[in-house]
């Protein structure tokens, strides 16, 4: 693997390994980043899609909590 | 089933959020409460943190994946709703392999692509952002241009040398391929001493990225997507829907 980005070694494999939950979960047919918080409440930590349109759907807001079947 | 009820909740309010549609009218006319969704005919990718390729990275990296990001450039060519695409950039990099491949995939794409970098676009971020038709960069981004280096078990042998510099013309002979900077210039960058604290090469701010010829242009959103809407194909009543006139400045 090349890498090539003007951050150094260090900054991109830290020594420390803390290891956050982060998962791609489809939810209503949108694909999400979702991590657990300290509670274990899954939220919304990123969604991915193309549409600028999701955006703006307030289920899919960074932080929200979401419920799983 | 809660997830299903909670998706038919969800359904009831849409129309009378559009305000102007009237909901009386679409239950009796069509039988239905719930107005068909139009998706944007422009969709959005935004390319954050590093490009991430074969290797994961550990988990405080933000990333943007190979994985997720090359299926949806599929799907952007084969839908025919969908007729341009916007890219907004604020990398610092990543994997030589998998910045390329995107770089090659929105390259090659049918339908008309603008980029606007913001922030930063750095490394390989740099072809990311020529890959498109038209390129803008925000007049407080920067972009990196300096040599490729190698992480990990270095053999001290010529082989390797010249390993770095195949990937090397890699990236140069796209960044010249599809931007109007030739290769003598973006070399001289790239090999620049004095300008980087702790490596060689030059940081691009806004406007100098444009007189290096690399970028189109110095803009925000507004121009992007104004650029966007000239270089789409005409279309009847397209106007009306989708874009409003820009504000006189």
């Amino acid at each position: 693997m090349v890498l090539y980005t003007p951050l150094s070694g260090e900054d991109i494999f830290p020594d420390s390994k803390e290891d956050l939950f982060l998962k791609a979960l489809w939810l209503e047919g949108r694909l999400c980043l979702v991590r657990r918080d300290d509670f274990g409440t899954m939220r919304v930590e990123r969604l991915l899609s193309t549409d600028p349109a999701d955006y703006l759907d307030p289920n899919f807001q960074p932080n929200m909590p979401i419920q799983l079947m | 089933m809660r997830h299903r009820q909670r998706l038919i909740m969800e359904a009831e309010p849409e129309p009378r959020k559009k305000g102007k549609q009237d909901v009386a009218e679409n239950i009796t006319e069509f039988g239905t409460t719930r107005l068909p969704t139009q998706k944007s005919p422009i969709q959005t990718l935004v390319i954050i943190g590093q490009i991430e390729g074969h290797v994961v990275l550990p988990s405080q990296n933000k990333t943007t994946k190979y994985e997720h990001v090359i299926p949806q450039l599929v799907a952007i060519e084969e839908n025919p709703d969908i007729e341009g695409l916007l890219l907004v950039l604020n990398t610092v990099g990543g994997d030589v392999e998998a910045g390329l491949a995107l770089s090659e995939m929105i390259a090659s794409l049918s339908k008309p692509t603008v980029s606007l970098v913001l922030g930063g676009g750095h490394s390989i971020g740099v072809p990311v952002a020529v890959a498109a038709d038209y390129s803008f960069i925000a007049p407080t981004a920067t972009m990196t241009i300096h040599p490729i280096r190698m992480n990990g078990l270095v053999i001290g042998v010529p082989q390797t040398y010249e390993y770095l510099d195949k990937m090397q013309d890699r990236v140069v002979r796209f960044v010249t391929q599809h931007s109007h900077i030739d290769e003598h210039t973006f070399r001289e960058l790239m090999f620049r001493t004095g300008e980087l604290a702790r490596d060689i090469g030059t940081v691009l701010v806004g406007q100098d990225a444009v007189e290096v010829h690399l970028i189109d242009q110095v803009g925000g959103i507004e121009d992007a997507l104004k650029k966007m809407y000239e270089l789409l194909p005409p279309r009847e009543g397209r106007k009306k829907k989708g874009h409003r006139e820009a504000k006189p400045h």
